[in-house]
């Protein structure tokens, strides 16, 4: 309960006017010498408790009456949900839906209109004062603003510039950031205010443990916090809430998980889904490469159904390429019809293999087999290019030049290096580079634990203990070798390079016999599945940017794969900027009969290729990630075009000035122009690009002047442009505590009942009479006046 | 010597001129049929003749007027009554108020005013009046006489007298009972501010001694109406220590209540001892209270 005119309420010390009037009266009473004494005598003897019951009741009376008035004229207003009500200034958090289903548009306009239309007009019809935050909550939770704001034109202003078109809301996300945002607000008076379309595929998972989860915390707040959900949907969407919107989205375009070489071709799956309940014959699918169209395919697509479209493809030229797929159908929701995939195209991926065991025969020296696998074409004379060149080269030539523009060095076998080159090979691996190391005979274990292991803070994942399996068959002239051998698990892999062996096409690992290896220290800690490292390889820049981190996450060596026996076989490593893999057996065929498999071509060419693809940050993104280039100009023209500075990394104040000059521009979607300054972060320079909301292509322009194109993906689901029907936004409103309402104007009705409408004068006004006519009944009949 | 100009205004005497004019009949009607001379034949008033029919009495013809008219006529005589009549004067504490509105006339004064016209009136007719001032005893006896100048001394035992003590009439009509030999009539002006019942008994011994009883109520019309409205501190005329402090407001209805009771009391004790019962108030002209009250007598049988 509280007062709009609480001085008036000091008025109620009027209810002592009355009490006062009735000591006067008592005290100030006339005398009158009086005959009929017996008739009064009996009354007042046998009416004396009633007189002072009646006394009593009128006085009280009495006294209420200017009591009540001074209430009334006070305007009290309840406040029975413990919001203080009234004209008090609220503050608003307004959630607003900006992903792509908010496009979709009638001729009254998109959803997003009408969405900002209803924003606009709630911050116009909040009280005077009132702060306002807005979050978008298409793709990652985005504020409007870094502060609330209190400017109402202001806010509707920036409102009304909005576009939507962003990726999928990330409602939990969203949900949290606003309670975040709220708690931040100083206002008593807190309110979430959802305008969202509310698609299914977005809040159902709020009707499960989220939903409580997020209910909990609303009411932990210490200041209440209201959580209103107002759907939104366009004018004539509002008639048949109910009834499928059609809709045909290009959900994915799927590319191969290898690095792709010039010329190599390639397939493209586009997958399609019908939203609508017709069968639609006849669609046609294009397919593009920078814009440039290079495929047409005709297709018929079930209703909810999904349709595969393969586009057969390659790229002649090298470098960051579009392909996007488009569908020639009209429907209600026009950004879903298209669906791009940035791809990058090589020409070729030196590889540096140190050879440890060199020989003069063919396929006796160590790096033979792997040669040839890496370059199948080449060694096959064929007219096809290979992605991957080769350069073999002993351990003594290995050095700092012989390092240069290789993108993979291997090394095979190598039983030392001098401490010169492991400096080197450390430098090249902290920049950027990738190592493999694999077994053999002649590895000199001393130095692979002190130096390249060095307990974990070491080049290498795991250091080797000791030679497992049979006996060499060379040592004891014996034709039948001792012990063991052992097979490579047949397990899902999860490491991104050995994908294509979970497919039984792909071919069969576990056919390979192992017969020697290395068992390895326990490099368990991190677990023995490699998921963990895999979204690690994923977001390889977020890793890469935690560089105080990198110590701890140096620590991490993810198995890759297993041996049947439950030793490692292929371990991986993070060092600095880029990546160490194990083979904890030989690459030849002495250990092995894994390089006389055909499956060993594959396995290689994707472990090389994943390697040197793997430190890079990736170009196809989820909405809101941010875009992230890794610069590679060194030499770097200042303002006067004279000084050239090289980068180092022990030169890191020198380059991170340098850098700061260097610009690149991006090119959004909506077709603006953003400068993106390039960062020096460890020893790479990146340029990182956050607004990456709006699903599409982002054509970053790298100092060099080549275009790196960055595409932004989202949850297809939202295609599916079904609305929550009522009951499910009321068991949705049930379950997070929201007031679920229909319209703004239901909003500003709720919000003018509760500043003016929860004032209970007019209750107290009936009161008041109520009173003054009681009084005067009481007063007539205890009087026995008679009309 | 006082006056009966002393008590009663030229404007009263007047009126009460007139009245006696009209009043003489009526009384002279009903008195006649009321009081029964046990002197019959001592009429000497010539009123009228009348046609014999038979079973009058031989002795009324007028045989003059049969030897000049040679038919029978009776001779009819105008008949004087002989009414002695007692006037109670309540002279209590109470018959001392005086209400806050109207003439400012004590209920005391109007009292004497009202006895000293009947005492004027009755004299006027021949009639033995004497009169009884009392509280809670006899204050003064004066016995019914009929000669006119005895209406001087009525009046001044009247103009003397003052209303004071309490009021006990139930013993004090027994006393006067046991005083007044012969029947007559007895007229009573009290405000009877009594207990009914004991009042009704007194009273009844008045009729068992075959008087005729009037009683005459004097009100004042604050107790009729009890018009006070601020808190009021009711003090007893006749107990000095008997006060209450009271919001008249509140009381009104239960005291008229408990009046309309009293009087209803009152009137059917009087109806069933058949005497009249008259009210007064005293700021009615008394004249025309004693008109009413003929009027009344006149009616009744």
């Amino acid at each position: 309960m509280s007062f709009l005119n609480p001085l008036l309420a000091l008025g109620a010390a009027a209810l002592t006017i009355p009490l006062i009037i009735h000591l006067l009266n008592r005290s100030r009473f006339r005398t009158v010498d009086w005959a009929a004494m017996h008739l009064l005598e009996s009354v007042i003897s046998s009416n004396r408790r009633r007189f002072r019951l009646d006394q009593l009741i009128l006085l009280l009376i009495r006294c209420a009456i200017p009591a009540l008035l001074a209430l009334l004229m006070a305007r009290p207003v309840l406040t029975g949900s413990g919001i203080p009500a009234g004209d008090t200034p609220a503050s608003l958090v307004i959630l607003l839906d900006n992903s792509y289903s908010m496009e979709v548009a009638d001729p009254a306009g998109t959803r997003f209109d009408a969405a900002v239309e209803t924003a606009c007009s709630l911050i116009d019809s909040a009280p005077a004062g009132s702060e306002f935050s807005v979050l978008l909550t298409g793709g990652v939770p985005t504020p409007l603003f870094d502060q609330p704001v209190s400017d109402a034109r202001a806010v509707n202003r920036r409102l009304r510039q909005l576009t939507a078109g962003m990726g999928a809301s990330a409602v939990t996300e969203s949900l949290d950031a606003a309670l975040s945002l709220a708690q931040r607000m100083s206002h008593g008076r807190r309110e979430l205010i959802v305008l969202s379309d509310f698609q299914p595929a977005d809040w159902q998972q709020l009707q499960e443990a989220p939903g409580d989860a997020f209910r909990k915390r609303l009411q932990e707040q210490s200041i209440p916090v209201e959580l209103v959900l107002l759907p939104v949907v366009s004018g004539s969407e509002a008639n048949s809430a109910l009834a499928r919107t059609p809709n045909l989205s290009l959900e994915e375009l799927v590319l191969p998980p290898h690095a792709l070489a010039v010329g190599q071709q390639f397939s493209v799956r586009a997958m399609l889904r019908n939203y609508g309940a017709e069968e639609l014959p006849s669609v046609r699918v294009l397919l593009k490469l920078n814009d440039a169209e290079i495929a047409v395919v005709q297709t018929a697509v079930q209703p909810d159904g999904v349709t595969q479209v393969l586009f057969p493809c390659a790229i002649a030229t090298p470098g960051s390429h579009v392909l996007s797929a488009e569908l020639i159908h009209p429907d209600a929701l026009e950004s879903d019809n298209h669906c791009s995939a940035a791809v990058q195209v090589r020409d070729s991926l030196p590889v540096l293999l140190v050879d440890g065991d060199p020989s003069a025969e063919p396929l006796q020296s160590e790096t033979d087999f792997l040669s040839i696998a890496l370059t199948p074409f080449t060694y096959g004379r064929l007219q096809l290019s290979d992605l991957i060149t080769t350069r073999t080269i002993p351990t003594a030539s290995l050095n700092e030049d012989a390092l240069q523009d290789v993108r993979v060095v291997v090394l095979a076998n190598v039983s030392r290096l001098s401490d010169p080159q492991l400096e080197s090979v450390k430098k090249y691996v902290d920049g950027g580079g990738t190592l493999l190391v694999t077994a053999g005979n002649r590895l000199d274990l001393n130095w692979y634990t002190q130096q390249l292991y060095a307990d974990g803070n070491g080049l290498l994942p795991a250091g080797f203990v000791s030679v497992q399996g049979q006996d060499s068959p060379g040592t004891d002239g014996s034709s039948q070798p001792q012990g063991k051998t052992a097979r490579i698990v047949s397990q899902r892999f999860e490491h991104p390079s050995l994908l294509l062996f979970n497919d039984p096409a792909g071919g069969d690992l576990s056919a390979a016999e192992i017969r020697r290896w290395y068992s390895v220290t326990a490099a368990e800690q991190s677990g023995g599945d490699a998921a963990a490292e895999d979204t690690a390889v994923d977001t390889a820049v977020d890793a890469a940017s935690e560089q105080p981190e990198q110590a701890g996450a140096a620590e991490s060596a993810a198995v890759l794969a297993r041996l049947d026996n439950g030793d490692p076989l292929l371990l991986e490593k993070r060092y600095g900027d880029g990546l160490v893999l194990q083979f904890t057996t030989a690459c030849d065929a002495e250990w092995s009969d894994l390089p006389q498999r055909p499956v060993f071509v594959p396995l290689m060419q994707q472990v090389i290729t994943g390697m040197a693809t793997g430190v890079e940050p990736p170009r196809n993104i989820a909405a809101g990630e941010p875009a992230v280039a890794v610069v590679t100009v060194e030499v770097a023209v200042t303002g006067d075009g004279s000084e050239a500075t090289t980068q180092s990394p022990d030169g890191s104040a020198a380059t991170a000035a340098t850098a700061a000059l260097l610009t690149t521009t991006v090119v959004t979607p909506d077709g603006t122009r953003e400068a993106v300054p390039v960062v020096q972060e460890g020893s790479q320079q990146l340029a990182r690009y956050l607004q990456t909301l709006r699903p599409g292509l982002y054509t970053m322009t790298l100092p060099d002047g080549e275009d790196a194109h960055f595409i932004s993906g989202t949850d297809p689901a939202e295609s599916a442009l079904r609305l929550m029907d009522q009951q499910n936004c009321e068991l949705l409103a049930d379950r997070l505590q929201a007031t679920l309402l229909r319209s703004g104007q239901e909003w500003r009705d709720r919000d003018q009942l509760r500043r003016f409408g929860r004032e209970i004068w007019k209750y107290l006004l009936v009161g008041l009479l109520v009173l003054l006519l009681l009084e005067l009944i009481l007063q007539q009949r205890f009087a026995g006046v008679r009309a | 010597m006082t006056q009966v100009s002393d008590v009663l205004t030229s404007e009263d005497i007047g009126r009460l001129s007139g009245l006696q004019l009209l009043a003489r009949q009526v009384v002279e009607g009903f008195a006649s049929g009321l009081h029964k001379s046990p002197h019959k034949g001592f009429s000497v008033e010539f009123r009228e003749h009348r046609s014999y029919v038979r079973g009058d009495d031989i002795r009324t013809i007028d045989w003059k007027l049969y030897g000049k008219t040679d038919r029978l006529y009776i001779r009819e005589y105008e008949e004087e009554t002989n009414l002695r009549c007692t006037i109670l004067v309540d002279c209590s504490g109470s018959m001392g108020y005086r209400g806050s509105g109207g003439n400012g006339v004590s209920r005391h004064e109007y009292a004497v005013r009202t006895a000293a016209c009947l005492a004027w009136l009755m004299l006027q007719q021949q009639d033995s009046v004497g009169l009884v001032t009392f509280d809670t005893a006899i204050r003064r006896y004066i016995p019914p006489r009929s000669r006119p100048r005895h209406l001087n001394a009525i009046v001044e035992e009247l103009a003397v007298s003052q209303p004071g003590n309490e009021t006990a009439l139930a013993d004090v009509f027994q006393e006067i009972v046991a005083r007044i030999h012969r029947r007559g009539l007895v007229i009573i002006i009290s405000d009877l501010f009594s207990d009914v019942d004991r009042l009704m008994k007194s009273l009844a011994q008045f009729r068992h001694a075959n008087h005729e009883v009037l009683l005459f109520q004097i009100w004042d019309r604050d107790e009729l109406e009890f018009p006070f409205r601020q808190w009021t501190q009711f003090q007893s005329l006749e107990q000095a220590d008997v006060r209450h402090l009271v919001d008249p407001a509140q009381l009104r209805r239960a005291y008229l209540a408990e009046l309309a009771a009293y009087r209803e009391a009152l009137t059917k004790g009087c109806n069933r001892q058949r005497i009249s019962h008259v009210s007064l108030t005293t700021d009615q002209p008394m004249a025309d209270a004693l008109a009413a009250w003929l009027a009344v007598r006149r009616r009744s049988p």
